[in-house]
């Protein structure tokens, strides 16, 4: 779990071209979107896409992707 | 009322992007980053109309090419489904004004024309109609090309050169009401095809500067460097300029 | 523009998933006929089975060679581009004008379009990125498939030539910008509109950011789940008021204003509250000089959360909700046609306007209770109380347009 943790972190700061940001700066907890990292709904919707990809699942609905990234 | 150039300038790639935009640019391509660059330096120099009375128009060429292939690039190789929404997003042609637009808080018209002849001064048209008509104060007018390896490869086959003159870059001329610059007196386009040539008119002489013999070639930036150079080097009163190339010629008459 | 802003709408053509020509498509808005499918294999292969709306195998009919300056369309003429022509000589017969005619004058395209200025040869693109040299005709074509271009050297005609490339808003743009170059003398006539084939680049891109629904979209409705592609064509035929009482013809109306504006918000989401499309169409309606309310808005309404939500609360902002003032979206039957769906949709306004009634938007059965301004759902058909509407599009990149038209 901590693995699969530290490689989605990774993954988020590299893919979604976060400036400055390190994987040790983001807590399990921190929200994603607005207050927390600043991701916007363009970044939602890549998110989606590279889990997909990385990890070999599928969401199909962005409302319950959403409830997933809350 | 006369329009007027208040501000002109070439960008070339390998530009430093000001600081306080780079976190808003994490997604962008070159495409976008030549743009926003071209026109915050050119708005810089300037007093600002308000955000409603200026608008973009935006000249290209090829648009964002080379993102328009990462784009599918990810089609092809993470297959259906999982095209990249950012990279698909950013491949659209507008995308490059709506920056500079977001980034620079322009709220007026913002236009992007896409084009084989002269992209630019089919926008600075448009543009200068725009602040003529009293729409708006401001019009910031840019050239914008990125090309692609792609491209540039089927260039040289298509014309049996080993080397293409598509040179990544940008240029942004600011347009206003009653400014100080020049007066951009008309921009006219006749499309009927002629040879090429380029040459600054003045009353019966003639001029014609290196540089120029550039714009012969295929290069949709050529003629955009050398008018910018004639703005800021050459400008005299009573200048009238003439394009031509295979698929028309163009007059600019400055004041 | 204002009391000197005159350019007269003398001809249309139209062709969308709804059908070909002007009569056959009001027809099936009437109706609500929506006719979408998987993607035909015939367009291209793919595996998305979201449903699209399409046109005519051959967009283009032989029998319309005659306009041709060659006489016949060359292989490797684009979809979107072989679109364009068959809306443009559609919207010349209509407008009563001959081939000769229009070669004698200075004739102005302007037509919108994404996927039509994009390279997406998928074969050429692998064979190079493999190393190999494939051959250039894909390369060629691309280079020759400059819609506006493109249609000056099929029909043999001169003049100003411009492919606009604002996203969605792109042939809401066109005809605005068109119509100000026959209100201030660039051009004597115009051929200003837009087209879109579908590419499997653009499914696979609307898929991804989630905004295609797997069902026939529903425009305004609570339930709504997103967009279906649709690939299309509109044209409109623009000239002066005094260069048609020369020639002796009525026209269905006029483009009265144009008014474009920019969100500066975001790359892919509207303004929450349609910033810019306030300002578009006030822009548009100071230009029309309006001394009436429009009695009808042929929204963008693609069906989208955000996109159907932020136009509503712009029109809440500008006119009255309890006003005779009807807000419809006519995407159900044509899908979102991109580049074109501008130009679909000012024709269809002008359409209603001329008869003076519309139907409500196929799609919506329940408007969304969180509008602040309400649509009239599918179903009911409404008189209208002016001849004046207004047409609206908003884009990717945050482009926002808005023309205001008139019927005679």
């Amino acid at each position: 779990m901590e693995k699969l943790k530290a490689e989605l972190k990774e993954m988020i700061i590299r893919d979604l071209k976060l400036q400055g940001v390190e994987p040790a700066d983001i807590n399990d907890d921190d929200p994603l979107f607005e207050e927390g990292l600043g991701l916007d709904s363009l970044d939602a919707v890549e998110l989606v896409v590279l889990i997909q990809k990385h990890f070999d699942v599928q969401i199909e609905d962005m409302d319950e992707g959403r409830e997933a990234f809350a | 009322m006369a329009v007027t150039i208040d501000q002109a300038l070439v960008l070339e790639s390998g530009f430093a992007e000001p600081e306080r935009l780079v976190r808003d640019l994490r997604r962008a391509d070159d495409f976008i980053r030549l743009a926003v660059c071209a026109a915050d330096r050119v708005l810089a120099a300037t007093e600002r109309a308000r955000p409603r009375r200026i608008g973009i128009f935006a000249g290209t060429a090829y648009g964002p090419l080379e993102t328009n292939f990462s784009s599918l690039a990810t089609l092809i190789d993470d297959g259906e489904g999982r095209i990249s929404p950012t990279l698909f997003s950013h491949s659209v042609y507008n995308v490059a004004a709506g920056y500079v637009a977001r980034l620079l808080g322009i709220m007026g018209p913002i236009l992007t024309v896409t084009t084989y002849s002269w992209p630019f001064l089919i926008a600075l048209r448009q543009g200068r109609q725009a602040v003529e008509a009293g729409m708006i104060d401001q019009a910031v007018v840019l050239a914008v090309e990125v090309y692609s390896d792609l491209l540039v490869d089927a260039y040289c086959r298509l014309f049996g050169v080993s080397l293409a003159p598509l040179v990544p870059g940008a240029a942004a001329w600011l347009l206003g009401r009653d400014g100080d610059g020049p007066r951009l007196l008309s921009v006219e386009v006749d499309e009927t095809p002629c040879l090429p040539a380029l040459c600054l008119t003045r009353e019966d002489e003639t001029w014609q500067g290196h540089g120029l013999a550039a714009v012969g070639e295929r290069h949709p930036l050529a003629h955009v460097e050398v008018l910018t150079r004639g703005v800021n080097d050459v400008f005299e009163t009573g200048v009238e300029w003439r394009l031509a190339a295979g698929f028309g010629r163009v007059c600019i008459a400055l004041g | 523009m204002g009391d000197n802003f005159t350019a007269v709408i003398s001809g249309r053509g139209i062709l969308c998933g709804a059908g070909v020509g002007v009569e056959a498509v009001w027809q099936g808005l009437c109706r609500g006929r929506v006719d979408c499918a998987p993607v035909p294999e015939r367009l291209f292969a793919t595996g998305l089975k979201f449903p699209v709306f399409t046109c005519p195998r051959e967009p283009f009919p032989a029998a319309a060679d005659s306009w041709l300056v060659d006489g016949e369309l060359r292989p490797g003429t684009g979809r979107t581009l072989a679109l364009a022509l068959a809306a443009t000589v559609q919207a010349l017969d209509d407008a009563g004008i001959e081939a000769g005619e229009l070669r004698r004058a200075r004739l102005g395209i302007a037509i919108g379009t994404t996927v039509g200025c994009t390279f997406h040869d998928e074969d050429y693109f692998v064979a190079w990125r493999d190393g190999r040299e494939p051959d250039l005709d894909p390369v060629r074509n691309f280079l020759g498939n400059n819609v506006a271009q493109g249609l000056h050297r099929l029909l043999g005609t001169h003049g100003p030539a411009m492919v606009i490339t604002n996203a969605c808003a792109s042939s809401t743009d066109a005809i605005g910008l068109a119509a100000n170059w026959i209100a201030t003398g660039v051009c004597d006539l115009a051929v200003a509109g837009g087209s879109d084939e579908l590419s499997r680049v653009a499914l696979n891109g609307f898929a991804s950011l989630m905004l295609t629904s797997d069902a026939p979209c529903r425009p305004f409705d609570v339930d709504r789940q997103g967009l279906n592609l649709g690939e299309g064509a509109a044209v409109m035929v623009l000239e002066s008021a005094e260069r048609l009482k020369r020639r002796a013809k009525a026209a269905p109306g006029m483009v009265r204003g144009y008014g474009t504006a920019a969100d500066a918000w975001h790359p892919t989401a509207p303004h929450p509250e349609g910033r810019g499309l306030v300002n578009a169409i006030k822009g548009a309606i100071s230009a029309a000089g309006l001394d009436c309310v429009p009695a009808l808005i042929n929204g963008h309404g693609t069906g989208t959360r955000a996109n159907d939500q932020a136009e509503t609360h712009a029109l809440a902002q500008l006119f009255d909700p309890a006003a005779a003032i009807y807000l419809v979206s006519t995407k159900g039957i044509s899908g979102h046609t991109l580049g074109a769906a501008g130009g679909v949709e000012a024709i269809l306004t002008l359409e209603a306007l001329r008869r003076g009634e519309t139907p409500g938007t196929v799609g919506c059965h329940t408007p969304d209770p969180d509008f602040l301004f309400s649509p009239l759902p599918e179903g009911e058909k409404v008189g209208l109380a002016s001849r004046i509407g207004i047409s609206q599009s908003l884009a990717f990149g945050g482009t926002n347009s808005a023309l205001v038209l008139e019927a005679f």
